[in-house]
């Protein structure tokens, strides 16, 4: 039983896929090479990082914990609509968000003109500034908590908040005693999802001109040249990644007994009277918009200005189709391969989840280390499409391991441990086991997971930038290389065809987890 | 008795989780076609014990052979699919995403009578009507009886069943004994169970090891193991006892509860009666005693009394004193146990 | 379920098999004879209509990968002996700097580009070459603003525009470039006067692009703003109307360094160091720095032709006729690192 088995042996193999990069990085760091950033400069980055994850974190927080609340807790008019709705921004990626809101807002645009017009009415957010960016990831990460805490709400019996009200809690109190403090580790697993995302994001950052510690990696590696200085830089990064990874998973240790706890009762939804009801109503359609009807219905009406380059925008539709599907598949396989030896090796399976946190500047800079090793030394490596492609599919696994990981490993979770055993001494080894038992039972959060690799490989920019082969172009390369030119309109239309490739796995993945029930969150199929 | 008999023998066998010894130089014998009870209280290693043997844990010291063959010893483990065990588990572990056929057929894969077999097994079984059905639709005895037939399906050399009422409730529980039983007797299957409830051990098995602590305390067919206990531990894991002081002299142990011969060296040691062996007899006769509380308990009553020095339990079937009466206790000596300190 | 898995997981693989093929690429060949690798950083929707033409003119494919110039350079890097970049083509003369320095390219002589390019807008050795020019100058509100105001690069921080003006950050090649060559003509201690008074001249923190900074003059957040030469020319002739109704307000000035006209940048191209198509390479260099090429980029984009005798295409022509510096865009690149430092002592950001 012990010593290095098949399945041991894939583990690892993923594993290494996953760290490569990460070593690359801190290899990189130990290098020669200097770059001249300023000690204030570097400073100041590194307190707008801290800032920008604060503000988010913060706000994620209260956006995503009240909407959760409102919607398991209370009933109101198109509650059971906000249910899964209320995820849909997850769609949207954030760098289009920021394009609608910077030109929206834009001291310049139309709507600030039209204003000008009117005396005393002068006056707009800027969003070209922390606040400005701040709103926008918020807008964008919100769902992150909204899921968690949506989840944890669900799965936490009423019995506990019936029993502080016959102690004599008002309704707020038993919010504020019982059901807050129990939320808490679903709302720091959510919150460190949201932070986790800021600091990875550089696209929309570095649109709302926003200088974080990425500018700094950026700044060092393209205009100092120095991709060890870079690499310097990138470390603090990582372990905040790293430390975040590890909040999360600490917070994640309290909630498994919960949701399998025996004793369970659906919550009774409190209805909201009049008034009252249609104030939530408000807040659900209000964050909606703002994090996506708003930002979409800009870029529709800037794209509906220009005509784009239609042949090209359906080649990378494809592309990113393609890629998203051939990354996610690839990137679940080898995330299966950990969680089912993840009980036996925790410390590789953490490790492996690095990639997720980790800014994609920085991705970029490590990725560079295994690809340079397979295009040196492997002839005709660096020209052949196949293995292009292959790259970039690796690079995905890399980078999203843990958006695989984390599904998968809650679906094995529903094999218990004497499922495995009786399949043992029914005749299969460990690895038909696993073939036979495991899989299968977690093939519905192996589902799950493809949906949510393939959403965030659609949305994918630094990794696909720097390592796609010849002649192929994502939504997102396009989207990026317009806004890079002020070309907004013409942004507009891969922007907008990104939400449609992404909002259908959306939706079926939000319906299938809020239509699911505790104990069953993987769902069955 | 001949090793050619032993099904499953467990020789000195030790497994160590960390600093914490789960088994201690166990020595175990399942005779051919017979049912062995492994009773023991949470925590005292039956169930690492019975994983053993199934190969799903790994050994420190000793061997475990089955049918004449060593499958574990230090450094060597005969993988669990190739050692002809079939176990049942606690919850069942039925596979949630098979049907019950699938289930039952489970460890048939790729053998040409597979369907014959599973057949067979669903009809002996009674679960024929429910073949398509998948396992969450199922009663826990239905459940159980599938947990069976699927361990039953590959003709194992044993079946080892781990704790296999637990999860089901009291009324049903008598009826799914003896079917299983009846079942074991039938297919001559050898069989281990482990349990911690005295009475599914003793109705069921035909051979009794007791555990303590890591360790095998005592074997022995239940009968003589209800009324020979050699501790305490043992005498407690098989039925309710009262326990009180008494001391040896010269072979002889003397307690408020009378005398019995000892072999054993002068010096404080325990004497134990079970509540079922105290009888009353007429006031001023005998132990003299207040009742202290009187419990019904349907098919008898459960009668604490008080002497000046000991509290004891007894229970009576039909009439009972009433709280406050002084009673007064004959025990026969035959059933007094001397239990060492 | 199963089976459900199977079939989502075989529609993936469908899908990349598919996406795959219409990669569209003949696999590049190494044997040299029909293809040449493009890495490029300058990406317009012309580009196809481009490479089409040379595709006709010489039967060679044109293979691209676009990215933005860094990234580029470090894929080149790390791509090592093996790679297939043939030719390498960005905007900005430091970036081209960058990729020379960093050992990616290789001397090209070749008549038909010393003929067409003009010295000070190619590396003396050949390792690149400038393909079409644009300037970094002044837009400026001219309700408020007369072109006198703003005839040399000292006036733009001049106290006469104190928290007049726009400009967009410390992190664009441009401004780096721009400062880089007010270094070579000025040295590094009057550059950070300048720089300082850029910064005490901000009517914001820099924010945007060049576009922003026109739009923010129209607005009346500032009456002058830095910008490059084609986000204008652009604007005045958008399809969008409210872009042309910018550029009846905000005016296009020409400032002059040193009396010797005004800064222009390039964007261009160099032979890559292990280019394995280099005939190509070299072919392709050629064919844009051809006046058809130089006419259609500039069609295209509206940057001004590198060659002074391709006339710009209209619309750019009508901005075309301004001076020059004649200052080497060779020099810009080594001078960047020392723009930034400088750039961040006065805290531009």
């Amino acid at each position: 039983m012990r010593g290095l088995t098949v399945l041991r042996l894939l583990a690892f193999l993923a594993a290494a896929v996953a760290i490569a990069p990460l070593i690359g990085v801190v290899a990189a760091a130990f290098g020669d090479g200097r770059a001249d950033i300023a000690a204030a400069d570097l400073v100041r980055y590194a307190l707008t990082s801290m800032a920008l994850a604060f503000l988010v974190g913060l706000s994620t927080a209260v956006l995503g914990s009240v909407s959760a609340w409102l919607v398991v807790m209370h009933s109101f008019p198109g509650r059971n609509i906000f249910a899964w709705a209320l995820a849909l921004p997850l769609a949207a990626p954030a760098f289009a968000v920021a394009y609608a809101y910077a030109d929206l807002f834009d001291v310049a645009g139309e709507l600030r003109t039209w204003m000008r017009a009117v005396p005393g009415l002068d006056w707009g957010p800027q969003m070209r500034s922390l606040p400005g960016a701040a709103f926008v990831l918020s807008l964008a990460f919100y769902p992150y908590v909204y899921l968690t805490v949506r989840a944890a709400l669900v799965n936490q019996s009423s019995q506990a908040i019936e029993a502080a009200r016959s102690l004599g809690c008002s309704p707020t109190q038993a919010l504020v005693r019982v059901a807050l403090p129990l939320l808490r580790p679903a709302l720091a697993a959510g919150v460190a999802l949201a932070v986790m995302e800021t600091l990875a994001d550089y696209g929309a950052v570095q649109f709302l001109s926003v200088q974080t510690l990425t500018t700094g990696v950026v700044r060092s590696w393209f205009v100092y040249g120095s991709l060890e200085a870079a690499a310097r830089l990138a470390l603090p990064l990582l372990g905040a990644a790293a430390l975040l990874l590890w909040i999360e998973r600490l917070s994640r240790k309290g909630r498994t007994d919960e949701a399998a706890r025996a004793r369970w009762r659906p919550i009774q939804p409190t209805p909201l009277e009049g008034g009252r009801g249609l104030l939530a109503l408000a807040f659900c359609i209000g964050l909606l918009t703002l994090g996506l009807f708003l930002p979409a219905g800009w870029l529709a009406i800037k794209a509906l200005d220009i005509s784009p380059d239609w042949p090209r925008l359906v080649r990378a539709a494809s592309h990113s189709l393609g890629l998203g599907l051939g990354g996610a598949i690839a990137t679940v396989i080898l995330a299966t391969c950990l969680a089912l030896s993840a009980e036996r090796m925790p410390f590789t399976a953490r490790i492996s989840s690095l990639g997720y946190a980790t800014p994609g500047a920085v991705m970029a800079i490590g990725l560079l280390a295994p690809a340079s090793l397979l295009w040196q030394n492997v002839p005709g490596a660096v020209s052949g499409l196949g293995v292009g492609l292959l790259l970039l599919i690796y690079a995905y696994a890399a980078r999203l391991m843990a958006a695989a990981l984390e599904p998968v490993e809650a679906g094995l979770t529903r094999v218990t441990p004497s499922m495995v055993s009786a399949a043992r001494t029914l005749g299969r080894s460990e690895t038909g086991a696993a073939l036979a038992v495991r899989l299968p039972i977690a093939s519905g959060a192996m589902l799950t997971a493809v949906l949510v690799v393939f959403i965030d490989v659609v949305k994918e920019l630094p990794a696909t930038l720097i390592l796609r082969p010849f002649n192929v172009d994502t939504l997102a390369v396009i989207a990026d290389n317009y806004a890079r030119d002020e070309r907004l309109p013409n942004a507009g239309w891969p922007s907008l065809m990104i939400l449609a490739l992404t909002l259908p796995a959306v939706i079926w993945l939000t319906r299938k987890i809020t239509a699911s029930r505790p104990g069953d969150l993987n769902g069955r199929h | 008795m001949a090793d050619t008999d032993a099904m499953v023998l467990v020789t000195g066998v030790s497994r160590v989780f960390g600093r914490r010894i789960a088994i201690d130089r166990a020595d175990l014998t399942l005779m051919r076609g017979r049912i062995l009870g492994l009773l023991g209280a949470s925590g005292s290693g039956k169930s690492t014990l019975l994983r053993t043997i199934a190969g799903l844990e790994s050994i420190d010291a000793g061997t475990i052979a089955i049918d004449g063959r060593v499958v574990s010893t230090p450094g060597l483990a005969l993988a669990p699919e190739n050692r002809r065990v079939g176990m049942v588990f606690q919850d069942f572990a039925l596979f949630p995403h098979l049907t019950v056929a699938q289930n039952v057929g489970f460890g048939l894969k790729g053998r040409a009578d597979r369907d014959a077999v599973v057949g067979r097994l669903l009809e002996r079984l009674r679960i024929v009507d429910q073949s398509q059905a998948f396992p969450h639709t199922l009663s826990g005895g239905e459940q159980q009886r599938v947990a069976l037939a699927r361990a039953l399906a590959r003709d194992p050399a044993v079946i080892l069943l781990d704790e296999p009422f637990s999860s089901l409730d009291g009324s049903l529980r008598g009826e799914v004994r003896e079917d299983l039983m009846e079942t074991l007797r039938e297919t001559g299957t050898s069989a281990i169970v482990v349990t911690h409830d005295a009475e599914d051990a003793m109705i069921m098995a035909e051979d009794l090891a007791l555990m303590d602590g890591g360790r095998v305390i005592q074997t022995g067919t239940p009968r003589d193991l209800y009324n020979n206990p050699t501790s305490v531990a043992a005498a407690r894991l098989l039925g309710p006892l009262n326990l009180v002081e008494a001391r040896v002299h010269q072979g002889v142990a003397t307690s408020v509860l009378g005398q019995k011969s000892a072999i054993l060296p002068d010096g404080p040691v325990r004497m134990g009666i079970r509540p079922t062996d105290l009888r009353l007899t007429g006031p001023a006769q005998g132990l003299q005693a207040r009742v202290a509380s009187v419990s019904f308990a349907g098919g008898y009553c459960v009668v604490r009394v008080k002497t000046d020095t000991v509290a004891l339990s007894l229970h009576l079937p039909g009439e009972a004193p009433r709280t406050g009466d002084v009673v007064g206790l004959t025990v026969d000596p035959a059933r007094l146990m001397v239990l060492p300190d | 379920m199963h089976m459900r898995t199977n079939i989502i997981m075989s529609i993936g693989l469908a899908a990349l098999l598919v996406a795959c093929g219409q990669g569209e690429t003949p696999a590049p060949d190494k044997a040299g004879a029909g293809v040449v690798n493009l890495y490029t950083a300058r990406h317009y929707d012309t580009d196809a209509a481009l490479y089409a033409r040379f595709t006709e003119q010489t039967g060679v494919q044109v293979n691209v990968i676009e990215g933005n110039a860094d990234q580029l350079i470090a894929r080149i890097t790390s791509e090592g002996a093996a790679s297939p970049a043939d030719l390498f083509v960005t905007a900005d003369a430091g970036a081209l700097w960058r990729a020379q320095n960093a050992n990616l390219l290789q001397p090209v002589t070749s008549e038909v580009l010393t003929a067409a390019i003009p010295a000070n807008l190619r590396d003396p050795e050949g390792r690149w070459y400038g393909l079409n020019r644009r300037a970094r100058i002044i837009a400026y509100d001219s309700t408020k603003v007369q072109p006198a105001d703003i005839d040399t690069y000292e006036e733009i921080a001049s106290p006469r525009f104190r928290g007049k003006l726009c400009v967009r950050s410390a992190d664009s090649v441009y401004n780096l470039s721009l400062v880089g060559a007010l270094i070579e003509a000025w040295g590094p201690e009057r550059t950070g006067a300048w720089t300082r008074g850029v910064v005490a001249n901000m009517a914001r923190p820099p924010e945007g692009g060049d576009r922003d900074q026109i739009r923010a003059v129209n607005a009346g957040v500032c009456e002058i703003a830095l910008t490059n030469s084609y986000y204008y020319i652009r604007m005045a002739n958008s399809d969008d109307a409210a872009d042309r109704d910018v550029t009846t307000r905000v005016k296009l000035a020409f400032p002059s360094l040193d009396g010797q006209g005004a800064h222009v940048n390039i964007s261009g191209g160099g032979v890559a160091a292990n280019a394995p198509n280099r005939a190509n390479a070299i072919r392709l260099l050629e064919f844009l720095a051809s006046p058809e090429a130089q006419t259609m980029v500039s069609a295209g984009n509206n940057e001004f032709p590198a060659s002074p005798n391709v006339p710009a295409p209209p619309p750019t022509d009508a901005y075309a006729n301004f001076k020059a510096h004649p200052m080497s865009v060779a020099t810009y690149g080594p001078r960047q690192a020392e723009a930034q430092s400088l750039m961040s002592a006065a805290g531009w950001r």
